[in-house]
């Protein structure tokens, strides 16, 4: 639509932007086919070539086809970039449009002239200073820019002369933004381009990253009232129900990061577009070197990875970004039509990296996997939605470790958990927090606020230092539904109390766990009661002792970390009577005397 | 798979945790609920082996070495003598009748 010599009002006045829209669903339609074709090459092609054929022909076409669905899914990113660019550009030349047919009707109205070159005629109209007749009409022309000429002071005696002047003026504005509108999107169209070839590497996918920032920045006014990012989950699901499909694409094309981690938006919707976040995330951190970021690269692929390869129970992306330490949220079986579903905090030293991809996102498959043997409907998500602690030398940290991550975090759970609720589909979902050393500070935290965690029925604690109440019944859900697990020779579940390293300050907390000072048996921790003891009043269920902090082997912290593992090496007994709590089995758990 | 009624749960829990015991296993824990007993144990070189009820009366046995490096792990050249149920989900529950082993299940 650009115009040699520049842009004019009536360029302007015949611009068809339904045109415009007309693309802008064209390629949402492309869009959606390469969407539709991504999911067949990744739904059928690939998982029944794994499943059926092993050879090298076979793992060959393997390779290939999933560069077929990274093509697939790139094409599908761009083109809906490009259907929001088009619209959005419709959107903001409809509003110049505006502009001009009002002073249009205005120059009507007066029974003015508006020229081709936008100047504006008026008649002969009121009165002469010396001789009383009307002063003649004559031309306004546009002086540029408002503000950039002072009023003379010599204002001409015709009435008309000003209001032509504000005509021309509203003329002019108005072709002058459309003109830097055109050239703006002509930009960001022209930029939206991929590279040659068929390969779609990582640094074209940093490219998209740009590319949707770019979009997004320009779109800001098009999409403007859309995210009702301040409403409560509940309400975020009603905005959600009540878009058309249209609008749901468009969202989700320019704004990926925004509704696949907002609480309250469908399981499967956040999921579609946390795997394209975190292709954009991978494209974004690849090549950084600072430590964090290579780290948070390392888990980002992990997750790929097994994205990629498939999962019974399958695997829904609920959350991912590069925020603080790194955010990931991933659910094992589908939270919305689950009847159990459980969400497991993780605590101290968790980040988003290598490791946690790998043992955090296994305790919760584990999870999930066990608990489906006692009731096929469930499931179990890893939830590293807040930054918690690091400490590199784990005790020592503690001392001047505060409860306000707890708190944070706390915040962000039960608003995840409300989102749980929002979308789960089941009649009476059975809901189960389950919170691992500081995590379980942090299931506490939310268990404070309010009305309890939202929907939440039973609440499980492994490992915990505390959680900040000192009694079972102040968690919201019934002391009969707060079960603790705390391994004999787990020195986490036996942190002295702060008054007690006060005392013992000089001897410093490593000395508690190897000397005899360990929980003196008042049943005081770090973060309150200790959940284990008879005074908190939880039901205990029975884990193995693990291994002694102190052995032949050197010191080992590993009696904190087998709450969750499946195998019977490490005593499945713990992770077992977890899956029937979360099954909503959990009067059958074998119990354990409480401390 | 075979059903087992809740009745002989405890009867097939009692015949393996008493091979264990007469093989040297260290038998760990021991839960007793009627619908999902289970138990779990230790062998004498390190080994853990588990026996424990899911849903409709399925078994499940479980066995792990002691710590070991990561590493690939080959396929099984053994056939197994039923369906494997590989790459199922979810996997079926229990379908077949014995004359003992599903005596009062419904």
């Amino acid at each position: 639509m650009r115009i040699d010599g520049g842009l004019t009002w009536t360029a302007l006045r015949d611009l068809e932007c339904a045109e415009l829209e007309g693309a802008a669903d064209g390629w949402g339609q492309v869009g959606n086919r390469a969407d539709a074709a991504r999911d067949r090459v990744g739904t059928h092609l690939l998982n029944g070539l794994r499943d059926t054929q092993r050879s090298e022909a076979a793992e060959s076409a393997v390779a290939r086809l999933h560069q077929l669905h990274g093509n697939f899914q790139y094409a599908h990113t761009e083109c809906g970039l490009i259907r929001t660019a088009l619209n959005s550009l419709a959107h903001e030349m409809k509003a110049q449009q505006r502009v001009l047919a009002d002073a249009l009707e205005d120059a009507a109205a007066l029974t003015f002239t508006v020229h081709a070159d936008g100047s504006v005629a008026y008649p002969a109209a009121g009165e002469g200073l010396l001789d009383g007749r009307p002063p003649q009409g004559g031309t306004a022309a546009s002086s540029g820019p408002p503000g950039l000429v002072a009023p003379s002071g010599l204002i001409a005696p015709n009435p008309n002369a000003a209001r032509a002047q504000d005509i021309a003026d509203r003329v002019a504005g108005a072709v002058r933004a459309a003109a830097e509108i055109d050239w703006r999107y002509a930009g960001i169209l022209r930029r939206l381009k991929a590279e040659e070839g068929l390969k779609v590497p990582a640094s074209t996918w940093k490219d998209a990253a740009a590319d949707a920032a770019e979009v997004r920045d320009a779109a800001r006014n098009y999409l403007r009232d859309g995210i009702p990012e301040d409403a409560t989950p509940a309400e975020r699901n009603a905005w959600w129900a009540g878009l058309g499909q249209e609008q749901r694409e468009e969202y989700l094309a320019v704004y990926p990061d925004v509704i696949g981690n907002l609480d309250g938006i469908p399981a499967a919707v956040r999921d579609a577009a946390n795997r394209d976040n975190l292709q954009l995330l991978i494209g974004k951190l690849d090549g950084r070197d600072d430590s964090r970021s290579v780290a948070q690269l390392e888990g980002l692929r992990e997750i790929d990875r097994q994205l990629r390869a498939g999962s019974d129970p399958p695997m829904f992306l609920r959350g991912i970004s590069d925020e603080g330490n790194g955010r990931a949220i991933v659910s094992y079986g589908n939270p919305d039509t689950a009847r159990n579903v459980a969400a497991y905090v993780p605590g101290l030293n968790t980040s988003l990296d290598k490791e946690f991809a790998e043992g955090d996102l296994k305790r919760a498959r584990d999870t999930a996997i066990t608990a489906q043997r006692y009731d096929s409907s469930s499931a179990a998500i890893a939830w590293l939605g807040y930054d918690a602690p690091q400490a590199p030398d784990w005790f020592g940290s503690l001392a001047v470790m505060g409860d306000s991550r707890a708190e944070r975090g706390g915040a962000h759970f039960s608003s995840f958990m409300q989102g749980i609720v929002s979308t789960n589909e089941s009649e009476d979902p059975h809901l189960t927090a389950i919170g691992h050393s500081y995590g379980s500070r942090t299931v506490g935290a939310a268990a404070q606020r309010g009305e309890g965690i939202p929907g939440v029925d039973d609440i499980v604690l492994v490992g915990s230092p505390g959680v900040g109440v000192d009694r079972a019944e102040d968690l919201g859900v019934g002391k009969e539904h707060v079960f603790v697990g705390a391994a004999e020779n787990d020195v986490v579940t036996r942190l002295p109390s702060k008054q007690q390293v006060v005392l013992g300050a000089a001897a410093g907390p490593v000395a508690y766990m190897v000397g005899s000072l360990v929980d003196k048996g008042d049943g005081d921790l770090w973060f309150g009661k200790d959940p284990a003891s008879r005074a908190f009043g939880a039901q205990r269920f029975h884990v193995d002792e693990g291994p002694r902090l102190i052995s032949a082997r050197g010191l080992s912290i590993d009696a904190h970390s087998r709450y969750f593992d499946v195998g019977p090496e490490r005593d499945n007994a713990s992770a077992d009577n977890i899956a029937l709590i979360v099954s909503g089995n959990a009067h059958k758990i074998k119990s354990e005397e409480a401390r | 798979m075979t059903i087992i009624s809740t009745q002989r749960r405890g009867s097939f829990l009692g015949i393996v945790e008493r091979f264990w015991r007469k093989n040297g296993f260290w038998i760990k824990s021991v839960n007793k609920d009627v619908d999902f007993p289970a138990v779990y144990a230790r062998t004498p070189d390190g080994f853990g082996v588990s026996l424990s009820f899911g849903g409709a009366g399925q078994a499940f046995f479980e066995a792990d070495s002691p710590c070991v490096e990561k590493s690939e792990v080959a396929e099984s050249t053994t056939p197994p003598n039923g369906p494997a149920y590989e790459g199922v989900y979810p996997l079926p529950r229990p379908t077949i009748r014995s004359p003992f082993w599903s005596a009062g299940a419904p």
